[in-house]
């Protein structure tokens, strides 16, 4: 018996590891691909069979995606816009989270519904009448009016998130700072937040995540100011294979950076905060 | 120091009704203690004074001052927390001082009485330390410092042991009633545990559904039970209670419990006498019962269901006609299960209860 346990043991450790390795490679093959692509030469673009390893290695491609015309302008673009969007929504979400989160009031489970329902709206239907109302109110093709869009789009996100955040902070805390002298702004400040601070820190992170990659608002609302994807969008039809590569690259890098970033707080999130 | 008054208050949350005309008076330097089951509103009323709830109805005065619609923070009361609600995020040191910096003391005096009141909890050493690296009883140690450091007029105490195991329990309470002869304030406790209750408290304060049901000194609620609720929340195991009814016949009262025939003392007799073929409780405490082996006058017998030896004593579930009833005897009784017995009631500690609405006569 003891010969066949270990067996079935060996065997659930191989599938366990087996299939973690399959999910693994799922996600790190094509990245592995792009960057493998985007730093070969441009002629290695089109070798086929691909080699595996760098061997043409080169940062031809990079630099002349990086080069192009209007690159980096959308690059800062997208930056400012993603921090406008972090700012927005945190000053504008985190109170409602905490108001979920603490308070008893008539609907609040409609507004917890409502704030996912909202998600439920495809973009593509809302675009046009965007447009229309962002070029009667001079937001149209300003990195404001994108700011304004991705935080519309992050808010849902950001009150569900910092809820969760608040929650976790037992309410007991903040009432014993109020008998020890604070009202309740302070007691927010100083108790809450702090206790809160590394949820808050990953709410802003996912935030940023969400304006950096949001593609079809941007494409719209703008022309000249464009953020990165809209701007290499627009123009991934009609260049060539190595600049999609390149320019595929430069996306993903700074999502999988925040994503490491987000690593460490992610348990803590939906969870209560350490104690 | 000063006194404390609520003054009916009502606080209703949704259909339950928390307080209901709650009044209670506690004298200055009282140490006053809140009991009742769990969703009694005991909570509820120590809240209302801490400024955490606003009263539906009612007046709350600290003092002479009334403080009813006052933040918390200006009502100059210290609170401990049944979960210690102590600052994770701070140094044991920066949490005592919290208050004392939030009122904006001068730092050397902030350091002098956080020091002092370490000191007065044993916490000197871990001053530095935060409160994940303490243990339960420490913290809660942090959390009574805390709050005697703000030298407030009334200090509050939500069920501050209850989350400690048995034996620190013990022992904290032991150090709270030091605490309290020592640094005199008002104190309003609140807890379930009629141990602690009767251990700690000059008053007692027992609470049901929202109201007050007694208040009196503990040993005067642990014998004089108001009602039959009283008499069973409080001791362990409970009073015992009989269903009897009286029967006055030549003069005589006495009251049947079954076959057997109970004379109440001459001044019962006359307050019974008023309510013949009545039904009537007979409460006994289970220390107050006598255990005879043998026949004995005035002795009703029994059958011993079960035996429970507790170290100290036995504990004693009998069969009386158609009562279980508790009954204590000593460690090295004879005493063994399905054996007969003859239990005699201690006259002067029977208490006698309405049966329909369960108050004592």
């Amino acid at each position: 018996m003891p010969s066949s346990l270990s067996r079935r043991y060996i065997l659930s450790r191989v599938l366990l590891y087996g299939s973690a390795i399959l999910l693994a490679l799922w996600t790190l093959a094509p990245l592995y691909l792009v960057a493998l692509a985007a730093f070969s030469t441009k002629q290695a673009t089109f070798q086929w069979p691909k080699p595996l390893l760098p061997t043409n290695f080169s940062t031809d491609t990079m630099e002349f995606f990086v080069n192009t015309k209007g690159v980096l302008g959308s690059v800062g673009n997208s930056v400012i816009v993603a921090l406008l969007t972090i700012v927005a929504s945190l000053v504008l979400g985190a109170p409602g989270g905490y108001a979920l989160a603490r308070f008893r009031f008539r609907g609040k489970d409609t507004v917890s519904l409502g704030l996912l329902i909202s998600k439920m709206f495809p973009t593509a239907i809302l675009s046009i009448p965007l447009a229309v109302a962002f070029i009667q109110l001079d937001l149209y093709d300003t990195i404001w009016g994108v700011a304004l869009i991705h935080t519309a789009m992050a808010l849902p996100f950001v009150v569900i998130i910092t809820s969760g955040i608040f929650v976790g902070v037992p309410r007991d805390l903040e009432e014993a700072a109020q008998t020890l002298g604070c009202n309740r702004l302070q007691a927010f400040l100083k108790v809450v937040m702090p206790l809160a601070l590394p949820g808050l820190a990953a709410a802003a992170i996912f935030t940023f995540v969400i304006s950096w990659n949001e593609v079809f608002a941007a494409t719209i609302l703008t022309l000249r100011n464009r953020t990165l994807p809209a701007q290499v969008l627009s123009s991934l039809n009609d260049s060539p294979l190595y600049y999609r590569y390149a320019g595929g690259f430069f996306m993903i890098v700074p999502a999988l950076i925040f994503i490491f970033l987000i690593r460490k707080y992610l348990l803590n999130l939906w969870g209560g905060v350490s104690r | 120091m000063a006194g404390i008054r609520f003054q009916s208050i009502r606080k209703v949350f949704g259909k339950t009704i928390a307080a209901n005309d709650v009044s209670l008076e506690i004298k200055d330097g009282e140490f006053m203690v809140l009991l009742g089951p769990s969703g009694c509103g005991k909570t509820t009323l120590l809240r209302c004074l801490a400024g955490l709830e606003h009263v539906d109805a009612g007046h709350v005065f600290i003092g002479e001052r009334d403080v009813t619609d006052l933040a918390p923070r200006d009502r100059k009361i210290a609170m401990v927390f049944q979960s210690y609600a102590v600052f994770p995020h701070l140094t044991v040191f920066d949490n005592i001082a919290f208050g004392l910096k939030m009122h904006r003391h001068p730092k050397d005096e902030i350091k002098r009485r956080v020091e002092q009141g370490a000191e007065l909890l044993q916490l000197t050493d871990y001053l530095a330390r935060y409160p994940a690296q303490l243990s339960g009883g420490q913290r809660q140690r942090v959390a009574v410092a805390r709050a005697i450091v703000m030298q407030a007029l009334v200090l509050l105490m939500d069920e501050p042991l209850s989350n400690l195991d048995a034996l620190l329990r013990l022992q904290m309470r032991a150090e709270l009633k030091r605490l309290h002869s020592e640094i005199k304030a008002t104190t309003i406790y609140v807890t379930h545990d009629q141990v602690e209750a009767l251990s700690l408290g000059d008053r007692i304060a027992v609470m049901q559904n929202g109201r007050i049901v007694q208040c009196d000194a503990p040993m005067n609620i642990y014998d004089y039970p108001a009602n039959t609720f009283v008499g069973g929340f409080i001791g362990t195991p409970p009073m015992n209670f009989m269903r009897g009814t009286v029967q006055a016949s030549d003069g005589q009262v006495a009251v049947h419990l079954g076959d057997f025939r109970l004379t109440p003392s001459e001044a019962t007799g006359a307050r019974l006498k008023s309510r013949p073929d009545q039904g009537v409780l007979v409460g006994i405490r289970p220390e107050n019962i006598v255990v005879h082996l043998k026949p004995a006058a005035q002795a009703l017998r029994s059958l011993v269901l079960v035996v429970e030896p507790l170290g100290s004593h036995k504990l004693l579930t009998v069969q009386a006609g158609k009562e279980t009833l508790k009954v204590t005897t000593r460690a090295d009784a004879p005493v063994e299960a399905n054996q007969e017995v003859w239990l005699e009631f201690e006259a002067g500690k029977i208490r006698w209860m309405e049966q329909t609405s369960g108050q004592a006569l």
